[in-house]
């Protein structure tokens, strides 16, 4: 019998993101930096983004999958809205010089595509790196989109430039049947 | 009075040792089949007739009589590999799915991998020992990227595999050549199926017996959303209430246990579309198509007689042809499909799903025919053409069995 992985696969997440684990499509080394928990002040956001880009993932939902066998089998499949928050900081250079705030834009926008490639390919998500199973199926998530928004005031000093990426996972649990 | 819900079911299945006999003596003979949730219908039809004598009242009917049993049922199941892979020590194993698919195409084949010993190129190799391969089944190579590549065999001669498309490299010395449960078509299958489906309640439970398949329908989502699955209907000589089966069926409803079962979504895979004959590996063969079809045309029809049961004496495949077409949406680069629609030319349509031995299945349709490809608006609203193509026998296998020959094949890899 065997619940979901929820902590395997939020582990193996941040490897992949935070440490470029993976077999392929790997994210780049120093692109993330952990240390990001909900409930921050702006100013501590703000702090902690001077640093590096910022990223968290969370499970945000969870619901039974259509394709899953009657509950009473020994294998349910759920699936998974993760949500990978990344932080950037927003400078007054960013704030006041046009090409100074593509650039920061373009690097958020980026990280979309970044965290889709590495989270979207088979098998960087089969297991974490101490070996432990994710049982997420095909070892994968499938990214469905970013939105994005600048936390702060100009007048405040620095803000955050604030995405939330949303990826579904389809996640196996093996329930008792004796 | 207990009310119960009614997508808390079970469904098992046996291959019938004795065409309509009643199994459920034997319940440890059945295997659970992990059909989607709320999907399983089952219809119940004990034919009734009206004897039609005159009535002397403008608003009387005639008492009717009770007539032939047959049933039918339909469920859903995810198009789901084993998580078993075939390598060189260990065989292609089977789960639910592979005993509906080898009852209903009539051909299974369960292969078992070996290791290369030397190649001379990227389609054809030495192994250690080929007995596990067979012209129209399967040899797969992990990638220098760690990806599985699944090809069908063009031949198999000695301790020399032969591909039909190459791999994207040579295999080197010591490679892990894997292979896979193939089900493939033959021309008269005779097995029949017979299912048990159950409720909460504990008379909320049917034998069906005498069983086979009179329509499927695929259903494949390469953007990964969604599971493959395939829809399967299932026609049947006769049922057995709770009360009427051999076996006790009543009581609690027991636990399901699904084996060798390790669902993959279609995102991660590729479609393959080369020329019929061409050994040579192309990006270019890689379809990127956002929307897949695939048709195949399995079905049986009764063969009655007064002394049948039920007045069903056996089931038949029936010829439907094309018994396997389908189609994809890509994005429009060129008159290519034009040209190969114009020009007739044979191709092969291999759809990949999964990435990892033992967690991936291919659905194969090796010889078609390119017919009516449009321009059309994908979903995205992109400049695409929709591609239609219709099967035939598979005519790049060196082999007369139903299993080179098969024009419609699904390998579990």
């Amino acid at each position: 019998m065997a619940y979901l992985k929820t902590a395997a696969i939020l582990t193996r997440i941040r490897e992949v993101l935070e440490e470029s684990a993976g077999d392929l499509r790997t994210v780049p080394v120093g692109r993330f930096s952990g240390g990001l928990p909900e409930g921050l002040s702006e100013t501590a956001e703000e702090i902690r983004a001077l640093e590096a880009p910022r990223i968290e993932t969370r499970i945000a939902s969870k619901r039974p999958s259509p394709a899953s066998p009657p509950v009473n089998g020994n294998l349910r499949i759920y699936e998974l809205t993760i949500e990978v928050r990344v932080i950037r900081l927003v400078e007054p250079l960013d704030q006041l010089d046009d090409e100074s705030r593509v650039a920061l834009q373009a690097l958020a926008s980026a990280d979309g595509d970044i965290i889709a490639q590495a989270l979207n390919y088979p098998g960087n998500l089969t297991q974490t790196a101490a070996g432990a199973p994710t049982d997420l199926a095909s070892g994968m998530l499938v990214y469905e989109g970013d939105a994005s928004s600048v936390v702060g005031t100009v007048d405040g000093g620095a803000q955050t430039l604030t995405t939330v990426h949303t990826l579904l996972g389809h996640a196996i649990a093996r329930p008792a049947t004796s | 009075m207990s009310i119960e819900i009614h997508n808390v079911q079970r469904l098992r299945v046996v291959s019938e040792a004795v065409r309509n006999v009643d199994q459920s003596n034997n319940l440890a003979s059945y295997t659970d089949v992990p059909f989607r949730e709320g999907t399983g219908s089952v219809e119940l039809t004990p034919d009734s007739l009206d004897p039609q004598h005159t009535v002397q009242h403008l608003d009387q009917y005639r008492k009717e009589v009770l007539g032939k049993r047959s049933a039918k049922l339909s469920f859903t199941v995810n198009l789901a590999p084993t998580g078993s892979p075939a390598n060189a020590t260990n065989p292609a194993v089977k789960g639910a799915l592979g005993l509906l698919l080898k009852a209903s195409m009539g051909g299974e084949h369960l292969g078992q991998g070996s290791t290369v010993v030397s190649a001379t190129s990227a389609s054809s190799f030495t192994v250690t020992s080929a007995t596990g391969f067979k012209a129209g089944g399967v040899a797969s190579r992990v990638n220098a990227a760690g990806q599985l590549e699944v090809r069908e065999i063009k031949s198999v001669v000695g301790s020399v595999v032969t591909l039909k498309y190459a791999f994207s490299q040579t295999p080197s010395a010591s490679d892990v050549i894997f292979s896979g449960a193939t089900y493939y078509l033959t021309k008269n299958p005779s097995e029949t199926l017979q299912f048990i489906i159950e409720g909460v309640g504990s008379n909320d439970r049917f034998v069906l017996y005498g069983g086979q398949l009179t329509a499927i329908a695929v259903a494949v989502d390469p953007s990964g959303a969604q599971f493959p699955s395939l829809q399967f209907t299932y026609e049947f000589a006769g049922y057995h209430d709770a009360n009427e089966a051999t076996g006790t069926i009543t009581g609690d409803l027991g636990n399901a246990t699904y084996s060798n079962y390790e669902p993959v979504v279609g995102h991660a895979g590729h479609l393959m579309f080369p020329d019929v004959g061409d050994a040579t590996y192309s990006a270019d063969d890689l379809v990127h198509a956002s929307a897949i079809t695939w048709s195949p045309k399995i079905v049986f029809a009764r063969v009655t007689s007064p002394s049948g049961e039920n007045t069903v004496l056996q089931w038949r495949r029936t010829r439907q042809v094309p018994v396997i077409e389908g189609g994809f949406t890509e994005p429009f680069q060129g008159l290519t499909r034009f040209t190969e629609r114009d020009s007739r030319t044979d191709k092969a349509c291999w759809y990949q799903m999964g990435r990892t031995a033992g967690y991936t299945v291919m659905l194969s349709a090796p010889t078609v025919q390119v017919v009516n490809p449009q321009r059309v608006a994908d979903g995205a609203g992109f400049a695409a053409q929709s591609v239609a193509w219709k099967g035939r026998l598979d005519a790049d296998t060196s082999g007369s069995d139903d299993l080179a020959l098969s024009a419609f094949r699904i390998h579990i890899v």
